[in-house]
């Protein structure tokens, strides 16, 4: 095997808060980076380039598992980022789809590269070692509980022990039926469904398979006029459990049914859709159902908006404690007392979007549901949050080929929430948008340019100044220009550590030429892609203020984007 | 009477299946454990009542939200409608002041725009899909026709033509109502059936707190036309007449092309809208 060329680069102290904040009590006043690890592609055995969408991140306490493309896993330490071990590809197997951490387990579900889509293998690993501990069970998906492992075959749910792999107990599907799993410590859920026609949730032991309560779901099929020309055949169904042995599921029918941990069920409300994460591998998808200490809390998008929600019940009484803004991705992370999920973006306009620069995040108390959105010290285009345990948080950047040789490397940070009794640093002062081009410069398309100022909200705090504007040209032919100061940074190097993440994983190749000051100030012109077509952007930064510029020619930005600097540098 | 109606739009009952609903799969209960669920249900509708459960919700509802928990309930409510936003639109009067060509151009917050594309009367050209969800509020109730009613009607928009990327790719239809005849009806667009109203024969039988999606088209060559849709509701009651209204409680509207526009112009990569006309001052020819 490969000896992997696992980087620790930097193990950073940040610099947002004052260090010395007491760590567990206050209010959460920002993220404080712990250490950050580059991986590059040979770290995974891999021998070419890996696509971004192929990496997936399984945190643990114990131990945090990547893995990317070829089916090689590497490990590491959770609090410090250490290399603990790493695992090769399985021969004869394709890459890993999940991974799971069955108590001190790590189970890997590998695709088997015969044609047969979702049928895989398990194999699991001892995480400190790397040492293999057993393979070759068939699976198409797989779920774990403290010591067993549930693996999905067309015919059962097999349950096998996490340290030998042996076949403990089967939970036979009825012939014709499909079945979806989930599981927690001790609650292995299983639902069968068999057309349209019945569904049946189990819960049961997850080491002797013993039923603990089963529930036959009354399944109304969603009704359409005009009738849709191919009626489903079967039932979409999903099913999640939460820490607790609360259950959710939901039959894609308007009415999510959910169940306390005895099997009785909870009241939702009708329509509401369970966020369930189908979106990236980064996260394994990641329930919509999390056990908090009084309940469960489950996330749901309601309303003709779609407004997403976290809403906690009480275990007793099934009343609702709190909701709160919800994931606008994917639902929360909860580790170190707290929730956590990405903040997402706000505002939907092109020009003026993503905004602003750094990445966010929101946490949200679990007692009380309040939430705080606090900025990442990164930018947002190379942060993506996959997880969290023993009260860090995990985020990833996209893969990216350095030219000194390191090929998809991509990039692992660790953060620690700040808790201060202090309130948080007011912002530093952001320039008016509107003034960081004059008519003058206007006047080099043509004159008579209008401006138009939008103003926006930080964190709950509308910004002063309006931090957008959008230049209207005399003529319906013109070009539209647009300036939007996307972060003002507490130092300058601070700022210029952001513009370097940000040229190098969100503009990347779309990179058309840049110009830098001696006094350290950039240009760097890009392209940004739209169904709608091409547009053109400049990132401007000077001092500790980082400015995006866009119009729809690239002369138009040539020309005005000296100006704007200019103007920064002489305000 | 529309108005009447219209505070009933965009609600939903309380939360909770009522009691009954799926009580074959609950299979025994003990007598706590009930307890907790009539709790849970109970506790649901008094959270719905001070509108603390859909803070969000509500606030998108305005007054009359609660009209159903003082006894006035329709046989059904709409919990969501909403239109298909493909086709080209077209505005009534050309884009002129100052703001609104801030507003055209430039890129507005989501709340001005909306704003800006009522004022204008802003309209699909030939055709709109409205894709309404009912939501049943009776034991059993039966819609036994919808139809298309046409509050107002005139010359086909010409002031300005709005055409969204990607707009042409429309989906199957399979009934249409033509508002241009005398009294439209929905008819199928294909098969034997082809003359005789589709609600005719097809109706639509709602429990409570059952759901329904309807999917709805609509076209127009000759004229613009500002409607909404009435639902002839059988109930145990009698039979009553429920008005389905656009997004934001406000009237469909569709428009027959134009021969001409006053201007035209294509969604800009940036947000807004441009004139797609590469030349002097502004010689871009990239391909967009």
């Amino acid at each position: 095997m490969r000896r992997p060329a696992v980087l620790v680069m930097v193990l950073l102290i940040c610099l947002t808060v004052p260090s010395g904040a007491p760590a567990a009590a206050g209010e959460p006043v920002a993220w404080r980076a712990v250490w950050s690890v580059a991986l590059d592609a040979a770290a995974f055995g891999a021998t070419g380039p890996i696509t971004d969408y192929s990496y997936i991140v399984e945190p643990s306490a114990r131990a945090l598992a990547v893995t990317a493309g070829t089916g090689g896993i590497v490990v590491l330490d959770p609090p410090t980022g250490r290399l603990l071990s790493t695992i090769p590809p399985e021969p004869g197997l394709a890459e890993v789809t999940r991974m799971r951490f069955a108590g001190g387990v790590l189970v890997a579900l590998r695709w088997s590269p015969d044609g047969r889509y979702s049928w895989g293998r398990l194999t699991a690993y001892d995480p400190a070692t790397g040492r293999r501990l057993w393979g070759g069970r068939a699976a198409e998906e797989a779920a774990v509980s403290r010591e067993a492992v549930a693996a999905l075959t067309p015919s059962s749910v097999e349950l096998l022990d996490a340290g030998t792999g042996e076949t403990t107990a089967t939970m036979p599907l009825q012939r014709g039926c499909t079945g979806k799993l989930a599981a927690v410590a001790d609650v292995v859920a299983v639902l069968e469904i068999c057309g349209t026609q019945r569904v049946r949730l189990t819960t049961a032991d997850p080491t002797t398979g013993r039923p603990r309560w089963t529930r036959d779901l009354a399944y109304r099929a969603p009704r359409q006029w005009p009738p849709p020309a191919e009626p489903d055949t079967t039932v979409k169904a999903e099913v999640a459990v939460a820490a607790d042995g609360s259950v959710l599921v939901d039959l894609a029918d308007d009415h999510p049914r959910l169940y306390a941990p005895d099997g009785t069920r909870l009241p939702m409300e009708t329509g509401a859709r369970p966020s369930w994460d189908y979106t990236s591998a980064d996260t394994s998808g990641r329930p919509p159902i999390i056990a908090l200490g009084g309940g469960p809390a489950y996330t749901v998008s309601s309303g003709p908006s779609g407004t997403e929600r976290i809403r906690a019940l009480d275990a007793g009484t099934g009343l609702l404690r709190w909701t709160s803004p919800g994931p606008r991705t994917k639902p929360p992370i909860a580790t170190g007392g707290m929730l956590v999920t990405d903040a997402g973006e706000v505002y939907s306009a092109r020009a003026l979007d993503p905004w602003p620069l750094v990445g966010r995040l929101l946490v949200t108390d679990p007692a009380t549901g309040e939430t705080s959105d606090l900025a990442l010290p990164s930018a947002g285009s190379a942060a993506t949050l996959v997880g969290g345990a023993g009260g860090l948080i995990f985020t990833r950047s996209p893969p990216y080929d350095e030219s000194g040789g390191l090929k998809g490397a991509v990039r692992l940070t660790a953060y620690r929430l700040v808790r201060a009794s202090l309130a948080r640093a007011p912002l530093p002062a952001w320039p008016d948008a509107c003034g960081v081009l004059t008519d003058r410069d206007l006047r080099l398309l043509a004159p008579g340019y209008l401006a138009d100022p939008h103003a926006r909200t930080l964190a709950g705090v509308r910004l002063t100044k309006p931090v957008g504007c959008v230049w209207i040209p005399p003529a319906d032919e013109g070009d539209v220009v647009s300036v939007s100061v996307q972060w003002v940074a507490p130092s300058v190097p601070e700022a210029r550590r952001l513009v370097e993440e940000e040229v190098r994983y969100g503009i990347g190749q779309a990179r058309t030429g840049s110009v830098q000051a001696p006094d350290g100030s950039r240009i760097v012109y890009y392209e940004i892609g739209d169904p709608a077509g091409t547009f053109h952007a400049a990132l401007i930064s000077t001092g500790p203020v980082i400015v995006k510029m866009t119009a729809l020619t690239p002369e138009s930005l040539r020309h005005l984007a000296p100006r704007a600097l200019a103007n920064l540098q002489g305000a | 009477m529309p108005r009447a109606r219209r505070a009933k739009r965009n609600r939903r009952g309380p939360a909770g299946p009522p009691p009954g609903t799926e009580a074959p799969e609950e299979g025994r209960r003990s007598g706590r454990a009930l307890l907790t669920w009539v709790a849970g249900i109970l506790s649901a509708v008094i959270a719905a009542v001070v509108g603390v459960v859909f803070t969000g919700w509500f606030g998108s509802l305005g007054p009359g939200a609660f009209d159903e928990l003082s006894g006035v309930a329709a046989p059904f409510t709409v919990a969501y409608v909403s239109i298909r936003d493909d086709p080209d639109l077209a505005l009534r009067e050309p884009v002129a002041t100052a703001r609104d060509r801030a507003i055209l151009l430039g890129i507005p917050e989501e709340g001005e725009r909306a704003e800006f594309m009522e004022r204008h009367h802003a309209a699909p050209v030939g055709n709109v899909t409205a894709i309404a969800v009912l939501n049943g509020n009776r034991s059993s109730l039966r819609i036994a026709d919808l139809r298309p009613r046409i509050l107002s009607r005139g010359p086909v928009s010409a002031g300005a033509l709005l055409r969204p990327a990607g707009a042409g790719e429309a989906g199957t239809i399979e009934i249409r109502a033509d508002l241009d005849r005398k009294a439209p009806r929905f008819m199928p667009v294909e098969g034997n059936d082809k003359d005789t109203p589709y609600f005719e024969s097809q109706q639509i039988d709602l429990a409570r707190d059952e759901r329904a999606t309807l999917i709805m088209t609509f076209t127009a060559r000759k004229a613009y036309y500002e409607f909404d849709i009435v639902a002839t509701v059988v109930t145990g009651d009698g039979t009553e007449e429920v008005v389905i209204r656009g997004p934001g409680d406000r009237p469909f509207r569709v428009t027959g092309p134009a021969p001409d526009y006053r201007a035209e112009y294509s969604e800009s990569p940036q947000g807004g809208w441009a004139i797609p006309t590469p030349g002097p001052p502004l010689p871009d020819t990239k391909e967009r």
